[in-house]
């Protein structure tokens, strides 16, 4: 064991977790998140991170492998390590809605995208990975305002009120698993994915007159089930050049048996009055993930992915809110608002010093672009398909650390159109990733 | 190390940073019309939840002892006359007016003096601080001794006392209740057929109060009522010794006014009529499985008020330019409470317990409301409707079954909430309620909610 190296890293771990978790409670509290209307239906606006490498390369990474990333998406991946790792991320996003009459609207949030924490029980061969992130982010807000008659000592006058609608809460995931590699070439692995929280529309009418008693109206679903993720991974080498690297990976996430609770309450806080509740059952669909890697030399990687969820499938047998004081819709508009799901992705990575350790420290950054394309599995009028087209790019910098790189990734993208009264939302997000990776349980050689 | 030590709190709180953009929004309603399921509601609705009206009646307490007064009600007065109001409906109403008065422990010399009886001379003075009626006309009064000690206080108006049959007080004693101060000039023989009395001070004058048992005033050919204080009614002896008057005054103890209506009609049509003195109230009663209320026992409260309405305008179109009838200062609303036992208290509806038995409560009410209105705040009015939804909803009764509105004269008192609980000063005065109509509308429970 290297008896320097665990003090280190736990005080790192410690400390990035404080942070984090620091940051994360109060954020959530502010229903931070996306911030699209898109998120009011569905389970959410579905949420991917593999890991910083991959998400400033479109997305993707399904095959990408590195001693300096442990990528999420596929455990197969996990086979493949050489540090403990833990990362951990940080996002800020905008989002500009536009309709159809040119009115427009924005909202910034920020949130944590990945905590991540990996390490090798045998070397190179047999991996644990243990990840918590949001598997999807329920975040709108939209305000009308309106005036209305209102008795006031015998009079009648005129008003004004606003009505807010909200969304807040999602579901997270709790991912733990194995990644094996059997030989030179192939690697599997497998997981135990946990997925639980609460989906929350609000809707909040307030007065200017405090005299008139606000009125909160929650909706909620909370969820909670299990399911498990298959990977595997093909790594070829001299395929189309001397040296190169090619790599197949692919996963499948069976479908997700959530049971949990339907609720409407009024008021909020300790005022919340629980007005009724149901239980019930929604199962999510699986999910089958394709990428390829390659690296012609040192310098450049590139990758194209594939995925596929067929959320045509989601069932729920959540009944449709009967009476006033029955729960709203789950999922809001009925299953015919979903559609299946695909997303294509590709990037490339470009180290300019390639596996040169003496050249200057910019040229040993890597610098990483790609974009994605992606039919949204929310179709809200239930005709429209929506589309969200986004690009990637980003900046990878090493540390004094072996093992250790801080990355700063962008994107900006379009979601959604504006015809039949649906919204286009640009978006524009920067997000921070540090990745710590030291050696554990290493034995000492006698030299 | 050290190199890890400067960058590691940069990117700590670098994240704290991005993660801290969070909620800045300019919100718009941009996408609340996104598909086939649009968010909506939420937009408040104001109700007008009308209550089935009856009459009731109730004699009001017109009795009075200053002794047994409580502090918070600083004034009192009786009433004596005859008003023919020309709203349709009152009738004739006739008061009488009953007065006793404390004893006094001392006497000036002058007056106690025995040997000098036909120089004394007693009259009562009134302060008048009420009129209603046609205002041209003076009063002709008859004072009468009552016959035995009566308990005014908390007497109500349709109890009445004995009295002598002759009157004590001058023959054709005349009023004009114009006048800030009224005086009726009592009789000699009344005077020297009582010396021992009026003159008797031992035991602090408990001695007097016992002996003398007060006395009856009555106007029975006036057209209006008068109001006179209790508090500075007086009956005072006076004597004129070498050129010098000297006066000594009993002031008022207990007072009381028994009222009687004749003739009484039927109120204008479109309208209810409530009257003082007599007791002529409202009662309203809401029936929770019948529109609005019963769509709206789960939508939460906004605001609510319970209006009763004055229509002071109609009440105008009825007054001659010779007939003075003040504004009601005030009204009561006493609810019944639902027999079930588990049913609210009075205090958990911001009410006031009126009955020994928790059973009925007075509803504060807005002062400022009044004479236009009789109106139960915002914070009385919506926990009654709130608790009675959530009672409708299980099963159970209302909170109230019955609403009794009546005139309280608050003039003279202090306008506080504690205030509005207290009885108000005896009155004649009648009141319209519109039954129908838009300009005012009728008593109503104008609810604001939030449809869920």
């Amino acid at each position: 064991m290297h008896a320097s190296g665990i003090p280190r890293l736990l005080l790192t771990v410690v400390g990035l977790a404080v942070g984090l978790v620091g940051t994360t409670v109060p954020a959530q509290a502010q229903s931070n998140g996306e911030g699209t209307i898109y998120s009011r239906f569905g389970v959410g606006s579905l949420v991917e991170f593999s890991s910083s490498q991959s998400d400033a390369m479109g997305g993707g990474g399904y095959a990408l492998r590195s001693l300096n990333y442990n990528p999420d998406a596929n455990p197969a991946l996990w086979s493949d390590q050489v540090f403990t790792r833990l990362s951990g991320s940080a996002a800020y996003r905008s989002i500009t809605a536009e309709d159809n009459q040119g009115n427009s609207g924005r909202l910034t949030s920020g949130n944590v995208q990945a905590i991540q924490f990996n390490f090798p029980l045998y070397e190179r061969s047999l991996g644990v990975g243990l990840s918590f992130q949001p598997y999807s982010r329920s975040n709108y807000s939209g305000t009308r305002s309106g005036r209305t008659e209102v008795p006031v000592n015998g009079t009648r006058p005129e008003v004004p009120f606003e009505t807010e609608f909200s969304g807040s809460g999602g579901l997270h995931r709790l991912r733990g698993g194995l990644g094996y590699r059997v030989n030179d070439m192939l690697s599997v692995g497998a997981s135990a994915d946990v997925l639980f929280g609460v989906l929350e529309s609000q809707r909040r009418t307030t007065w200017a007159d405090p005299a008139l008693r606000n009125v909160v109206v929650s909706d909620g679903a909370q969820l909670f089930g299990v399911t498990s993720t298959l990977g595997s991974h093909l790594a070829l080498a001299d395929v189309f050049a001397e040296d190169d690297a090619f790599s197949i990976g692919a996963s499948v996430t069976l479908p997700a048996n959530l049971s949990g609770e339907r609720y409407r309450t009024l008021d909020e806080d300790l005022a919340r009055d629980t007005l009724s509740t149901e239980r019930g059952d929604v199962t999510l669909p699986w999910k089958g993930r394709l990428g390829l890697s390659y690296q012609p030399n040192a310098r450049w990687t590139f990758v194209v992915d594939g995925a596929f969820d067929p959320w045509s499938t989601f069932s729920s047998d959540f009944s449709a809110g009967a009476s006033e004081t029955a729960p709203a819709r789950f999922p809001a508009g009925g299953t015919e608002t979903l559609a299946d799901r695909w997303r294509l992705s590709t990037g490339a990575e470009v180290v300019p010093a390639g596996g040169d350790q003496l050249a200057g420290y910019f040229a040993q950054a890597a610098y990483r672009f790609g974009g994605y394309a992606e039919q949204l599995y929310v179709r809200p009028d239930q005709e429209t398909t929506l589309y969200e087209f986004a690009v990637t790019a980003g900046i990878s910098l090493p540390t004094s650390l072996s093992g250790t790189r801080i990355d700063l990734n962008t994107v900006a993208g379009t979601r959604g159109t504006t015809t039949d009264a649906l919204v286009r939302d640009r978006f524009f997000g920067v997000s921070l990733h540090v990745n710590f990776g030291e050696r554990w349980f290493q034995r000492r050689k006698l030299r | 190390m050290s190199t890890r030590s400067s960058w590691l709190p940069a990117l700590l709180i670098g994240g704290i940073v991005l993660v801290s953009f969070t909620g800045c929004s300019d919100s718009s309603d941009v996408g609340l019309g996104v598909g086939s399921d649009p968010l909506g509601g939420g937009d408040p609705a104001t109700f007008d939840a009308l209550p089935t009206l009856d009459t009731t009646r109730t004699a009001p307490i017109t009795g009075d002892n200053a002794r047994d007064r409580p502090r918070s009600q600083n004034a009192w007065r009786f009433l004596i006359g005859v008003v023919d109001d020309p709203v349709p409906g009152t009738g004739i109403v006739e008061a009488e007016g009953y007065l006793d008065f404390a004893g006094r422990s001392t006497l000036p010399s002058e007056i106690a003096d025995p040997n000098a009886p036909d120089s004394l001379t007693a009259e009562l003075r009134l302060t008048t601080d009420y009129f209603h009626g046609t205002s041209t006309t003076s009063m002709e009064v008859e004072v009468y001794n009552l016959t035995e000690e009566e308990d005014m206080d908390s007497t109500r108006a349709t109890a009445s006392f004995s009295a002598d049959p002759s009157p004590v007080s001058v023959e054709m004693a005349t009023i004009n209740p114009s006048d800030s101060l009224v005086t009726i000039q009592l009789q000699q023989s009344w005077v020297n057929n009582n010396l021992g009395t009026l003159r008797n001070t031992s035991s602090d004058g408990a001695d007097f109060e016992d002996e003398f048992h007060g006395f009856k005033i009555i106007a029975p050919n006036s057209e209006a009522v008068a109001g006179f204080s209790s508090s500075d009614a007086a009956l005072r002896l006076r004597r004129v010794a070498s050129g010098d008057t000297v006066t000594a005054d009993y002031s008022g103890l207990k007072t009381f006014t028994h009222l009687e209506q004749r003739n009484a009609g039927d109120p204008p049509s479109g309208y209810r009529l409530m009257q003082d003195g007599i007791g002529a109230g409202l009662s309203m009663e809401w029936d929770f499985s019948e529109p609005p209320l019963d769509t709206l026992e789960s939508d939460p409260l906004n605001r609510a008020e319970i209006v009763v309405p004055n229509d002071t305008s109609a009440l105008e179109s009825f007054t001659p330019s010779d007939f003075e009838r003040p504004q009601p200062q005030g009204y009561r609303i006493i609810a019944t409470r639902a027999s079930a036992p588990d049913a609210p208290s009075c205090r958990a509806v911001g009410a006031v317990a009126f009955s020994d038995a928790n059973e009925a409560c007075l509803l504060p009410l807005r002062p400022s409301a009044a004479p236009t209105a009789a109106l139960v705040p915002d914070n009385v009015s919506r926990p009654i409707f709130e608790q009675s939804f959530q009672r409708v909803r299980n099963g159970q009764s209302p909170v109230f079954t019955t609403f009794r509105v009546f005139v309280a004269d608050r003039e003279n008192t202090s306008v506080n909430q504690g205030a509005t609980i207290q009885p108000g000063l005896p009155t004649t005065l009648p009141v319209l309620v519109p039954d129908e109509g838009t300009d005012p509308k009728p008593p109503r429970a104008a609810l604001t909610v939030t449809p869920l």
